[in-house]
């Protein structure tokens, strides 16, 4: 059996319920559940004030139904269990997590995996900005696991991450990967400007480009050098575990080139792009 | 007209030579008094202190808590303030942040719970004297105050080249009245200069700052003597040049010689004491034997130690090329900023690692300074919050200062090198509770010039902090049974039970009134600002108390 979630008052006010994760909602009887606190912008309110909540048949430990794209920090810290949102999450979903898995079937907000240290986020439809980012002044953003976005994400994706893996279906905005130690973040269509800013390590890969079309080509900033044209292993082997999570990029796994740029040059030139060709 | 008598507490005043004597304290409207003569004068309140220990508030001479640099490292570390336990409101306190720098308000509630009852903020740029005052003015509870930045300051780098005593201590007095002031500060005076006109920093004494045709021993000498002439309640404040880095201690050394008997307090003096090779992290050493002899020797010098404790903090310093070096060896974000004519600064997170040789060698140098020193009222206990530690680690310096059983244990868990490299390890001495009343409240009161506080004597302001006695010293000093202000209930363990706002101390020395026309002539030639907007007026001083000049009455 898992605890089923169902909004009834969507409220244009935002609710944050850092209560709703498998760690929490464990081992709880519904009326337990419905007593769990929650802010509501500035008062303090319960679950039950929110949502409607029951038993549904299934694996999951628990199904969050309905648009709660005004509900923050869904699965924040969680570090267990399966937690599906049927709709779209608002901020901070599954920020600092360290293990578990978060599937979110509609869109996520701005913050999804911010700082998650482990565990999976899979987001059908598109994701906000700073996904997998660090918060305003840490140092570093993601640490470990794996985010998977279907649709696309918007500005600093990947923000100072260190470790784990990122991979967008779709577009990113602007400055993916600005900042990063160490990591990979796989995009399937074409970044904004300013890819890499500052990046130390880690690999972005872009495989959005059209031959021939000069509007869909990857432009990098000035302090990223070219190095060659060639095929890194590493790459299909990402994409076929990709697709072991059912995301596919828009991409055969094995076949094509990459064009590889060093950068950021204004830091260590450690980190690189790869940019695929047909 | 309210009278209250503390009863039966173990009354531990080095002023007045009481250690732990049972005594009754007499409070009238704030005051201490003595006690009545006539045994039938009946207290309006008792407050029972049986087998209590019982001491005036403590007094902390040099912490930075106010002005645009602290505000700075509030913004700048919001990734602290996420995870630091918030000061939650109640209905008599307001809410606020903590971390290593907390906001105005949990200043003044935190070291209040502290059993701290006067802090002074260690270094304002005169230009930013009116922010700081704000600041203060949101700091609730304690008794507070400021010293004023002038070791880089153009106009005194002028006086002293063309060797104008006079005009020099005119404007230095007319400086501090017009900053609401309390003390003559010199931030690494003349390197920081020279650092801001991209000369780099200045290595010692006798380099010259360019421009300006001064040296950073005239810098110290001529301060020194103005604030001497200008009989001040608290000498020159200096921050040393050359501060954090190997091989400084003959710095320190040159100028504790130079100042030539002349009256100065020697701030946070654990980063001046080290040994080894510019180059060499490796030959980083204590030299903390000779300095030590030299203050012990000389009754003109005053100490505070400035003690690293282990943690995550902020450091932040009027000391632009320090926050430099700082950015560079820690590679942490960093901030910067020139107060024209002034002043530098810098700011840069630091966490000191008791694993990391270096950090472990600067807290047991502190700690070496602490057990060295023979005179308990030269030397006073701080951390230069923030940048050695917060001051809600004063509790487990005294437990280390009192306990060497803990201090050994400690020492056997930092760096190993530390053992071979310090002589901690063989220094057995531990304070008695008298000896810690002295460096918390007693000598930085005295050194401070206030008459009314640090002691319990009559007259003095009944600021009072009342422990539970405790083997386990941090437990004792962190969590203070009662503390008192002004003779009212402030605090109950823990709680706050009443914010009221606190003294601000400044002085305000005589000068030629004639030199001001002058002084504004440069200053509209060469600031930003309109003269009639600098200088600070009482409204921004909700308490403001004016101390007067030694000798005075």
């Amino acid at each position: 059996m898992s605890i089923l979630l169902r909004l009834r008052n969507a409220s244009p006010i935002p609710i944050e319920a850092e209560c709703l994760s498998p760690d929490r909602l464990e081992g709880l009887a519904v009326k337990e559940i419905e007593r769990l606190e929650v802010d509501h912008g500035n008062e303090r309110a319960r679950v039950a004030d929110f949502f409607e909540v029951g038993l549904r048949d299934g694996n999951e430990a628990a199904v969050i139904e309905g648009d709660c794209s005004r509900v923050k920090h869904i699965g924040a810290g969680m570090t267990r269990g399966l937690l599906v949102v049927d709709g779209n999450a608002g901020m901070h979903a599954g920020a600092e997590m360290s293990g578990g898995r978060l599937e979110v079937r509609g869109n996520a907000g701005d913050w999804t995996g911010a700082e998650m240290r482990a565990g999976r986020i899979h987001i059908r439809g598109d994701a906000g900005h700073l996904l997998g980012g660090a918060y305003r002044g840490s140092r570093t953003g993601m640490r470990g696991g794996v985010i998977l976005v279907e649709g696309s994400a918007r500005n600093e994706v990947g923000c100072s991450m260190r470790r784990g893996l990122i991979a967008v279906r779709g577009q990113v905005g602007d400055f993916p990967g600005v900042s990063m130690h160490a990591g990979n973040i796989l995009v399937g269509g074409l970044p904004g400007v300013r890819a890499g800013a500052g990046m130390r390590r880690g690999s972005l890969i872009f495989f959005g480009e059209t031959p021939g079309d000069s509007q869909r080509q990857v432009e990098l900033l000035p302090t990223f050098s070219y190095d060659c044209t060639y095929r890194p292993p590493f790459v299909s082997l990402y994409l076929k575990k990709l697709q072991s999570w059912k995301l596919s990029l828009p991409v055969p796994a094995g076949e094509g080139r990459y064009r590889r740029y060093s950068g950021d040059l204004v830091e260590s030139g450690k980190g690189e792009i790869l940019v695929w060709q047909a | 007209m309210s009278l209250l008598q503390i009863v039966n507490g173990r009354v531990v005043d080095p002023v007045q030579g009481l250690d732990g004597e049972v005594r009754d304290v007499w409070i009238r409207d704030g005051k201490i008094i003595p006690p009545p003569a006539v045994p039938s004068v009946r207290p309006d309140r008792v407050l029972d202190a049986s087998g209590l220990v019982v001491m005036a508030g403590g007094v902390d001479m040099h912490c930075h808590i106010a002005g645009p640099k602290v505000n700075v490292a509030r913004k700048m570390r919001p990734e602290e303030k996420r995870r630091a336990e918030p000061v939650r409101r109640t209905p008599r306190t307001r809410s606020g942040t903590t971390g290593s720098v907390p906001s105005t308000f949990a200043t003044g509630y935190k070291y209040t719970g502290l059993g701290y009852t006067t802090a002074f903020d260690a270094a304002i740029p005169p230009l930013a004297a009116r922010h700081a005052h704000e600041e203060l003015h949101d700091t609730p509870i304690i008794d507070k105050g400021f010293f004023v930045l002038m070791g880089n300051n153009h106009y005194v780098m002028q006086q002293i080249r063309s060797g104008d005593r006079a005009r020099l201590r005119h404007y230095v007095a007319w400086l501090l009245g017009a900053a609401k002031g309390y003390a003559v500060k010199a931030v690494n005076p003349g390197g920081v200069e020279e650092w801001k006109a991209g000369h780099g920093n200045v290595t010692g004494l006798d380099d010259p700052v360019e421009h300006f045709g001064v040296t950073p021993r005239q810098i110290i000498v001529e301060l020194a003597q103005a604030a001497s002439d200008l009989r001040l309640p608290h000498p020159l404040h200096i921050h040393c040049n050359n501060l954090g880095l190997p091989g400084n201690w003959k710095t320190t050394l040159a100028t504790m010689e130079a100042l030539e008997g002349r009256r100065a307090h020697l701030t946070h003096v654990q980063f001046h004491s080290y040994g080894g090779g510019p180059d060499d992290g490796g030959s980083f050493a204590s030299r903390v034997a000779p300095l030590v002899d030299v203050v012990n020797a000389h009754e003109n010098l005053t100490v505070d130690v400035g003690q690293v404790v282990f943690g995550d903090t902020t450091s932040m310093t009027g000391d632009g090329p320090l926050g430099y070096f700082l950015h560079q060896v820690t590679g942490r974000k960093w901030f910067s900023a020139d107060t024209e004519n002034e002043a530098g600064c810098g700011i840069v997170p630091i966490e000191y690692k008791d694993h990391s040789f270096i950090h472990a060698m600067q807290w047991a140098i502190g700690l070496e300074w602490f057990l060295l020193a023979r005179d308990p009222w030269r030397i006073v206990l701080s951390t230069d919050h923030p940048n050695g530690g917060t001051f809600l680690s004063y509790p487990q310096i005294i437990h280390l200062l009192m306990e060497p059983d803990y201090r050994r244990e400690v020492l056997q868990s930092v760096h190993p090198r530390v053992m071979k490299r310090s002589v901690l390890k063989d220094l057995d001495r531990a304070y008695s509770l008298s000896e810690i009343a002295i460096i918390t409240r007693a000598a930085p009161a005295r050194i401070l010039g206030l008459r009314n506080k640090g002691h319990l004597g009559p007259g003095a302001d009944a600021d009072i902090t009342i422990y539970t006695p405790d083997p386990d010293r941090t437990k004792m000093f962190s969590l203070p049974r009662i503390v008192l202000k002004d003779g009212e209930v402030i605090v109950e363990e823990g709680q706050i039970r009443n914010a009221p706002t606190g003294r601000t101390f400044h002085v305000a020395p005589a000068y030629d009134e004639k030199l001001v026309s002058e002084i504004q002539e440069w200053f509209e030639e060469h600031y930003t600002i309109q003269f009639a907007n600098y200088a600070v007026d009482e409204h921004y001083l909700p308490r403001g108390e004016c101390v007067a000049s030694l000798g005075s009455k």
